[in-house]
């Protein structure tokens, strides 16, 4: 092993910490740290208190392109693309930008994980995928890389038909709606 | 009448410059996304002293403006998302697209 200057270390050791409160997946640690596999094993079962899970990540672009995720990915790649444009560096960028991303969401279940994240930062990275302008509002938003784009509508301004109408949606309506009438039954 | 508006736009704008400087030394980093704000204002606006943020927002204009700063685009942040209401989200969309695009224009690093 070769010298290796104690601050830089600590750095790492901070950044690691950092992501695996955030989420991170062992694979993230591994490519973005130079800390060995068995020390970020042992890291993060110090922080989570339970084993890192197993298996692959997930590797394909259209996860992003379907309704609520393009929403949220493209929501945190914008914060992203500020903090680099401001001149942060790459992992602080990404970092501050999740940040702002949960700030946004509030923190329980964000349908864009950490590492979801970070695969999307990295399909960036290797030009999988591009940002095009919405024609209608201007907002930006995430598309597979070299799709015609012109005439680029966002998720918000024409939702697909049957968006957000998921059955735990319209089970929340319906007990919104019942305990609303009950509340006003109690009124009168 | 008037005079109690007036108080209100200049304890906005004092509040306002206030809120800057605390957000600037919480994060330098995180402020300029937050404010929308480049490096040069945000070292002059933190290095101002409390009788400068005072007579500064002594104005009778406001010093902070609205970041959307375009009809139809409000226009679309109150009408998108048919049932669902993504007016906070999209709006952030917004002033961030806002934000990077300005950048390019200046020539900033992607």
């Amino acid at each position: 092993m070769t010298q290796k200057s104690l601050v830089d270390e600590l750095q790492q050791l901070q950044l690691a910490v950092e992501l695996i409160e955030l989420g991170a997946r062992l694979q993230v640690l591994e490519t973005e740290t130079e800390i060995s596999r068995a020390r970020l094993v042992k890291l993060y079962k110090e922080v989570r208190g339970v084993s890192p899970p197993k298996g692959m990540l997930p590797f394909s672009t259209d996860w992003f392109m379907t309704w609520q995720p393009n929403l949220h990915a493209s929501l945190f790649h914008g914060f992203y693309r500020r903090l680099k444009a401001q001149g942060a560096s790459r992992m602080n960028a990404f970092v501050k930008a999740y940040r702002f991303y949960l700030e946004h969401v509030g923190e329980d279940e964000p349908v864009l994980a950490l590492t979801r994240a970070w695969t999307l930062v990295r399909f960036f990275e290797s030009d999988l995928l591009e940002v095009a302008s919405c024609k209608t509002c201007s907002g930006h938003f995430v598309v597979h890389a070299h799709t015609p784009s012109h005439d680029y509508v966002c998720g918000i301004c024409q939702p697909p038909s049957r968006a957000g109408k998921t059955a735990a949606r319209r089970k929340a309506r319906e007990e919104l709606a019942l305990e609303q009438t009950a509340a006003v039954a109690s009124l009168g | 009448m008037m005079s109690s508006l007036l108080n209100d736009i200049q304890s906005v704008n004092l509040s306002y410059l206030l809120l800057v400087q605390r957000l600037l030394v919480e994060d330098t980093e995180m402020a300029l996304v937050r404010l929308g704000l480049d490096q040069e204002m945000a070292d002059l606006l933190s290095g101002m002293s409390v009788s400068q943020l005072v007579s500064l927002s002594s104005c009778n204009q406001l010093l902070c403006e609205l970041a959307l700063d375009d009809a139809s685009q409000l226009k679309g942040v109150l009408q998108g998302g048919r049932d669902q209401d993504f007016s906070a989200m999209h709006t952030a969309m917004l002033l961030n697209a806002r934000q990077n695009d300005a950048g390019l224009r200046q020539g900033g690093v992607s």
